[in-house]
């Protein structure tokens, strides 16, 4: 053999070894290995010092801001359906100042209020109440509109209760049974599908989102001057001046005939 | 010049028998592997702190300099480490009001996140807002459904991004909820919104089939699933192809394992979703053999 002979075949091994390295590698799905880690302080006995650094002049401002206690509870209020102690107390409170706004802005009075129950982010803790708990509960900038729909599209409304399962509201006392509304009374009368509502919700909801197309064709709408969320501070400040603790009730506005 | 011919010859015999021994060890299959380790997040809602321990369901669990921790120790593990978020890591405490998203984008980088996709509320503050937060973010950022051609956001975020680690290469898509009825009109502004299932279909074929990845991952927002028939990741699962691991959120749905489903060719896909407020870190690690052998 020459050398030549040699180093040629040489080349040519190492390009076929190296050919072989290029056959693709594929998934071994029978060994696959999944888990769910808890986050909490038995899995992780350190946090990490780096970033804790990091967060704490951006936590220092926020904890000075968000950390004023602004009222004392009677009890945690949770969401559930088809009511809940939350949904109860967020729906009469944004009612009272829904229509407080409205009678100074367009001296007219709502018949009910509707929220969505994704739109309750978080619960209120029993104890002390910050404004961080309620920043938490309502993250989002929307605000509160009257807006006035007509009986047929009431009637749609109450089918999304139904579909839901319940919703946070105020002022409709309702049965749910075999997939329809039952015994609706809202204020002190009767459902009337003849008769336009007014209705207190978010500007995001009057805009039909989260499904609630029967907002869609209004009659008229009415903007009020206040974001949800310094609703919910400004009634919860006004309790805690007249030195009252805040409280909820499930009083069976929603229920389930058999 | 002969003992050089010697030489030469004992190297080349030499070089036979490891080529030999490394098709034995293919043969032989679990001599020979690779590991990639995925964590993962979704619905992180600006949870920079643990929850409180006055909190009703989720006291004292998550927060940011936790999560890093776990992750850290993870990575000093494992060789091979890809860290992903199925969206929504926007809105939820003070610190999205103050900050607008930055903060979390930030610790992320630091966390060495590699890809996150967009949740319904990352547009919480508009495209605007987005836009804005997005320097921050040293990670890719990525929506195959999503159509941003007519807005600020051209260019900023891919449909999907191929990350080859250790040899391998790890095919990640994301895929976004329709906005129409989620969020308002004027926060979406221009985005295009395409249907998720063809364009899953469409872009795994592509990083399985034309650019040969080892592994697919969708980082889905789009749902786990629902009592309609509506796109969710469990119907995106069966109905796939070329799909190994979709990471998903949305629903905020807790499960205490990672399901296991079949795809339409009758291959095992993975569906996950970690709950919400970064209370949880998902872990799926995977194991590759090569699929031939040497022939000689
Ligand atoms: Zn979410």
């Amino acid at each position: 053999m020459t050398n030549r002979k040699i180093v040629s075949l040489l080349i040519i091994f190492v390009l076929a070894l190296s050919s072989a390295c290029q056959t693709h590698w594929v998934v071994l799905h029978d060994k696959t290995e999944s888990k769910v880690i808890l986050l909490d302080t038995v899995n992780v006995k350190q946090d990490d010092a780096q970033l804790l650094q990091i967060i704490k002049p951006y936590k220092a401002q926020i904890d000075s801001e968000m950390n004023v206690i602004i009222a004392y509870s009677e009890l945690a209020l949770t969401k559930d359906e088809p009511e809940g102690l939350l949904n109860n107390f967020i729906a009469d409170l944004c009612f009272q100042k829904g229509n407080e706004y409205l009678q100074k802005t367009n001296n007219l009075t709502a018949s009910f209020c509707i929220l969505n129950s994704g739109g309750l982010r978080s619960d209120l803790p029993k104890g002390a109440i910050t404004l961080g708990n309620v920043y938490e509960l309502m993250p989002f900038d929307n605000e509160l509109v009257a807006i006035q729909i007509s009986g047929q599209n009431v009637k749609k409304l109450l089918g999304y209760i139904v579909k839901k399962g319940g919703v946070p509201e105020s002022g409709i006392v309702m049965g749910i049974k075999a997939d329809s509304a039952q015994h609706v009374i809202i204020g002190n009368a009767p459902f009337d599908l003849s008769k336009n509502y007014i209705i207190i919700t978010s500007d995001y909801l009057s805009a039909g989102n989260d499904e609630m197309s029967f907002f869609k064709g209004a009659i008229s709408t009415y903007p009020l001057p206040i974001r949800v969320r310094d609703a919910i501070i400004e009634y919860i400040k006004e309790q805690t001046k007249k030195g009252i603790t805040l409280n909820a009730k499930l009083d069976k506005r929603i229920y389930y005939e058999k | 010049m002969k003992s050089r011919n010697l030489i030469i010859k004992i190297f080349l015999i030499g070089l036979i028998l490891v080529g030999i021994s490394a098709s034995a060890f293919n043969l032989i299959g679990k001599n020979k592997y690779k590991k990639i380790t995925i964590l993962f997040t979704n619905d992180t809602h600006s949870r920079i702190e643990p929850f409180a321990a006055n909190d009703k369901r989720l006291a004292n669990l998550g927060g940011y300099a936790r999560r890093a921790a776990m992750i850290n120790q993870i990575r000093s593990e494992e060789k091979n480490v890809l860290l992903f978020d199925a969206g929504d890591v926007f809105q939820g405490t003070p610190y999205f009001n103050f900050y607008n998203g930055a903060l979390e984008y930030k610790l992320m980088s630091l966390m060495g996140y590699n890809a996150v996709t967009i949740g319904n509320h990352e547009f919480d503050d508009g495209i605007e807002g987005l836009n804005k937060a997005l320097p921050a973010a040293k990670f890719d950022v990525l929506s195959a459904n999503y159509d941003f051609s007519e807005t600020i956001l051209k260019d900023k975020i891919k449909p999907y991004k191929i990350y080859t680690i250790d040899g391998l290469k790890v095919g990640v898509f994301g895929l976004g909820v329709a906005l129409e009825g989620l969020v308002t009109s004027i926060n979406y502004g221009k985005i295009k919104y395409n249907d998720p299932a063809e364009k899953a279909a469409e872009i795994a074929f592509l990083l399985k089939k034309t650019e040969k990845c080892d592994l697919v991952v969708c980082l889905s927002h789009l749902g786990f699933s629902y009592k309609d028939k509506q796109i969710s990741d469990v119907v995106l699962a069966k109905q796939s192809k070329n799909i190994d691991l979709i990471i998903g959120g949305h629903t905020h749905t807790f499960m205490d394992k990672p399901s296991v489903y079949k795809n339409s060719d009758n291959e095992d896909i993975i569906v996950a979703q970690m709950g919400w407020g970064g209370t949880r870190l998902g872990r799926v690690d995977f194991y590759f053999a090569k699929n031939k052998l040497v022939k000689f």
